[in-house]
């Protein structure tokens, strides 16, 4: 009797949980408390506040001194479809099907650009060319500095 | 009413957590006050003439070509399957009648289903939906359309919906199964016929350039607009995406409400655009927001001339 009734009280609480947990776990950073998904980014909507957030503007950023990257790790940050995702549009090294809006990053350690160029242009392409297809990384906080860092990492040791 | 709209479950989802929600609300305040300051970007607009509707990609994205019509697309069929090619058929070989049965086709018929059962209640029903006439051939290809009456643009998800309420007063909100099932009925009633929007008028053409505003407007997280992929002018058309092709935004009114074999489910053009906006990281808005409704317009602008295919499956 007592278990059947335990059993009536989780059938109520499991669901409810996974439902809460499950609000959280697919964008934990853009899902403030519960609100509706991506709503502190710039959105269609004429009603909502959304609507009449700007773009954030460009920015030239530096690279942080303190901060080591790791090469394993940048490869699969960038071959992640919810982190980097760059395989969509770039070619890379260790990576299948890459894609080819974007110029072929096999060799980019041949390229000659600095570590710092490499971190700045990952953080926001803006900056060095306007009107560019490529997501503001680090500007709109899709990757962290050590996120970075660790690609800047990954595409210096492609050669 | 239950939802099985994936939108309306998440809002619902968020709700549970009422009091998390008023954090929420404080939080966005705050960022959206730190954030201002600096201007809305856009995508370069394409001189696109809304006139001439899906014949309008003739001087872009070179696909048309090969599907301006059946026989053409029958030539290239060959192009089915092959990596090289297949992207040019725009998926547009999906639209053909010898695309067989699918799921959209049981879907059609438990729409049929309740259309009938709705009308034999309320003859009035079919006659709304219709605009005041019973013949719902060729009905859909006029929407969506300006009501003089309330000055608001109609969809036609939104006029069963408010038929259904003057009517049956039954609620049956778009975006709902429900609703999708009647929309994608009457639609295929007027599989093959061209669309024929009244992009003249005066209010649907206002619509047309705030959709097209949107359209060309970058959102979201990504700073991604519609156009940054799916405008005939961009250079990611024709490219690859990890082995994807982005089609253009011609004749991409035509198959809505349509079969998604990947969710297994049929959805509308706005729905759709809900979903694309989740995966781009941009808030999703509920299907009939007035931002979607001249999404709809534009889109729908750009198909005029293109026969429905009703149920579409991609």
């Amino acid at each position: 009797m007592y278990a059947t009734r335990i059993t009536r009280h989780l059938m109520w609480a499991l669901p409810l949980l996974a439902l809460c947990l499950s609000a959280y776990a697919d964008t934990p950073a853009n899902r403030p408390a519960g609100g509706p998904p991506f709503a502190q980014w710039p959105c269609h909507s004429y009603t909502h506040p959304c609507g009449e957030i700007p773009t954030r503007p460009a920015v030239s950023a530096q690279m942080p001194s303190d901060l080591e990257g790791d090469p394993d790790r940048g490869r699969a940050l960038a071959h992640n479809r919810s982190k980097g995702n760059c395989l969509t549009c770039h070619m890379m090294q260790g990576g299948a099907q890459g894609g080819t809006v974007a110029p072929d990053l096999s060799q980019y350690a041949t390229w000659g650009r600095s570590t710092e160029e490499i971190y700045a242009r990952i953080h926001d392409q803006r900056a060095f060319i306007a009107g560019t297809v490529m997501p503001p990384f680090g500007t709109n906080e899709i990757l962290t500095e050590q996120e970075i860092m660790d690609i800047v990492s990954y595409l210096k040791n492609s050669r | 009413m239950y939802t099985h709209n994936r939108i309306g479950a998440q809002t619902k989802r968020a709700r549970v957590g009422g009091v998390l929600a008023a954090i929420a609300l404080a939080a966005g305040a705050g960022t959206v006050a730190a954030q201002q300051g600096g201007a809305q970007e856009y995508v370069p607009f394409d001189d696109i003439d809304p006139t001439l509707g899906y014949r309008a990609d003739m001087e872009f994205s070179g696909t048309v070509r090969y599907w301006k019509d059946e026989e053409t697309l029958r030539q290239y069929l060959s192009w089915v399957g092959d990596p090289e090619n297949e992207w040019k058929l725009n998926y547009k070989h999906r639209d053909l009648e010898y695309d067989d049965l699918h799921g959209g086709h049981f879907y059609l018929e438990e729409g049929e289903e309740a259309f009938r059962k709705l009308s034999e209640r309320h003859p009035e029903f079919p006659r709304c939906v219709g605009w005041g006439e019973t013949d719902l051939v060729g009905a859909a290809t006029r929407y969506p359309r300006h009501d003089s009456e309330t000055n608001t643009i109609v969809t036609l998800e939104s006029r069963i919906e408010h038929c259904a309420k003057a009517i049956a007063e039954q609620e049956i909100p778009q975006g709902s199964p429900g609703n999708t099932r009647l929309a994608l009925y009457v639609k295929s009633l007027s599989h093959g016929m061209p669309i024929n929007m009244e992009i003249g008028q005066p209010e649907l053409r206002m619509a047309y350039e705030r959709g097209k505003g949107l359209f060309y407007r970058k959102v979201g997280q990504f700073n991604f607009a519609c156009a940054t992929c799916h405008s005939p002018g961009t250079p990611v058309m024709g490219q690859r995406l990890r082995g994807q092709v982005s089609t253009t935004p011609f004749a991409f009114a035509a198959h809505f409400p349509t079969y998604r074999s990947a969710r297994g489910t049929v959805e509308t053009l706005q729905t759709r655009i809900g979903l694309c906006s989740r995966q781009m990281r941009v808030m999703p808005l509920r299907p009939g927001d007035p931002a979607y409704v001249d999404l709809e317009v534009f889109l729908t602008a750009l198909s005029n001339g293109y026969p429905i295919v009703s149920p579409g499956v991609r």
